[in-house]
């Protein structure tokens, strides 16, 4: 990875933290204001349900600073997000595997370089060493590799399954799932739960948000801690 | 009991979204020009850092040398055919009825002059205005309201770097490169079709070397800095209008001649302006 290494990377097993936030959107006219607070050490797949997307991908915008909280403190393996420099932030991201709900593809990009463009950016490995990471995810999720096409001639589930293996690619330490079983159904679910035990394995921690009542019964995802929207409030919700 | 309102004020009321109107766009203009400038400072600066230089810039500046280079080649060409044949018959026009009265004038200088000078960096321009700048446009109006900017901030990955810098730097170099093709192009053609004319006054290799020897040090850091600084300016041009989001003008058939018209303008009041600094 390039950029700044050692400090940055360095901390406890908390991956990440949202304390007391509290975040002010308007959109189309309608200011809300939601607030609450997260964490999530290595090891750890929390299941966040929400109301709709548009409050999984501003939560996963506060986890990794692209919006500010107006109070409270949100922090990536030990660094507070709010104390960093723009290009320090970046290599923070660089280091997050998200699975986005909205905009996942530029349109003149085939599916194959979308799913490196954020390793190739970031990394200064090898073309063959990529390619071979992303063809075993791809394995992984029973895709015989990644698709060469543009992404307005792949599949619903094709893009679903590379917009996983981006997510997973380069071992990120979070990884931030919007809803990545939607247009997919059940067939996803079996290999992402996979990849999410390797990628746990290794230390990472998982968000998972969805709007879906099916995943949050979902037994047999390995859930460690879950989250749930109370109105305008991120509340935590204990298992028994 | 009723009071009337003072007549005055249903004036005023009146009055004043016009005069904020009026007021308002000046004030528009400048926010636009300095926005324009610092964005053209920023990346002019970040293209001189190694770092800014990442594998996926490179290749987004080599996928974009392709889209403003290569692909307006044909055009290119042809309009740079179009013009040397135009430049011979003026020559021809202006020796059979202006002889006399040009006397000592150089017309075969003030040809290449005017074509090193003005011609080729303003219609190179133009090509790659209507070319590439409208695709760019296209293109960044498309990835700010799909959400990809979005995406590619999350990812950690400069977007200033990614989709300006990489343009711009592209948009300069082909620009340039362009131009000495246009120029070479317009020579060549109008000195074949004037030895096939038969009003050549000397041979194909003996014009090449008058031509290059007619050009002092002047044009050839004219050419260069016209066309390089044209290229950035239809750059910015094009990713402020594409990136900028505008109130009511998120639609692409809105900002499509809108960027248009801007880069057309812009290119020809920077070409004027440094005309005019060279010739002052």
């Amino acid at each position: 990875m390039n950029g700044p290494t050692a400090e940055h990377v360095a901390g406890s097993g908390r991956v990440l933290q949202i304390s007391h936030a509290s975040v002010s959107v308007g959109d189309h006219g309608h200011a809300s204001n939601m607030r609450g607070e997260l964490h999530a050490d290595a090891g750890d797949l929390v299941l966040i349900q929400v109301a709709d997307l548009r409050q999984a991908e501003l939560w996963g915008d506060v986890a990794v600073g692209l919006l500010s909280a107006n109070g409270g403190q949100v922090s990536i393996l030990g660094n507070d997000l709010s104390g960093l420099d723009w290009e320090t932030g970046n290599w923070l991201r660089g280091r997050v595997g998200r699975v986005f709900s909205r905009g996942s593809w530029m349109d003149r990009l085939s599916v194959l370089d979308n799913v490196l463009l954020s390793a190739r950016h970031h990394s200064r490995r090898g073309e063959d060493e990529l390619l071979t990471e992303a063809s075993e995810l791809a394995a992984l999720f029973g895709m015989p590799g990644i698709p060469l096409g543009m992404p307005d001639s792949a599949t619903r589930i094709e893009l679903q399954c590379a917009a996983c293996i981006r997510a997973f690619l380069g071992g990120p330490m979070l990884v931030i799932l919007e809803d990545p079983t939607f247009g997919a159904g059940v067939s996803l679910l079996r290999p992402l739960v996979d990849a999410i035990r390797i990628a746990r394995n290794r230390g990472a921690a998982v968000l998972w948000f969805s709007p879906s009542a099916a995943i949050w019964r979902d037994r047999s995802i390995p859930v460690t801690r879950r989250y749930r929207m109370a109105g305008d409030e991120l509340v935590e919700v204990v298992q028994r | 009991m009723t009071v009337a309102a003072p007549r005055s004020s249903g004036v005023r009321t009146r009055i004043r979204p016009f005069l904020r109107r009026i007021g308002g766009f000046p004030f528009d203009v400048w926010r636009r020009v300095a926005l324009s400038v610092s964005v053209a400072v920023t990346a002019l600066w970040r293209m001189l850092w190694l770092r800014t230089w990442r594998q996926t810039v490179r290749q987004e500046f080599v996928r974009h040398c392709w889209q403003v280079g290569i692909k307006a080649l044909p055009t290119t060409v042809l309009t740079a055919a179009i013009i040397g044949a135009a430049l011979v018959f003026q020559v021809i026009y202006w020796r059979r009825n202006f002889d006399d009265v040009l006397g000592a004038l150089n017309i075969d200088t003030l040809v290449v002059l005017l074509l090193v000078r003005e011609i080729a960096p303003l219609l190179v321009g133009l090509i790659v205005i209507g070319r590439s700048a409208t695709v760019m446009i296209t293109e960044l109006v498309g990835l700010r309201t799909g959400g990809q900017i979005h995406m590619l901030d999350a990812q950690g990955i400069d977007v200033f770097d990614y989709l300006v810098v990489s343009r711009l730097a592209a948009l300069a170099v082909c620009s340039f490169a362009l131009a000495v093709l246009f120029v070479v192009t317009a020579l060549v053609t109008g000195e074949l079709l004037a030895i096939a004319s038969g009003t050549a006054e000397r041979g194909f290799f003996e014009f090449l070397v008058a031509a290059t020897s007619l050009l002092s040090p002047t044009e050839y850091l004219l050419l260069p800095l016209k066309t390089l600084s044209i290229g950035v300016l239809i750059g910015v041009v094009s990713c402020v209008t594409g990136l900028r989001s505008e109130k009511n003008r998120s639609d692409v058939r809105e900002l499509l001649p809108l960027g248009y018209m801007r880069a057309v303008v812009a290119t020809l009041i920077l070409s004027g302006a440094i005309t005019a600094v060279v010739a002052s």
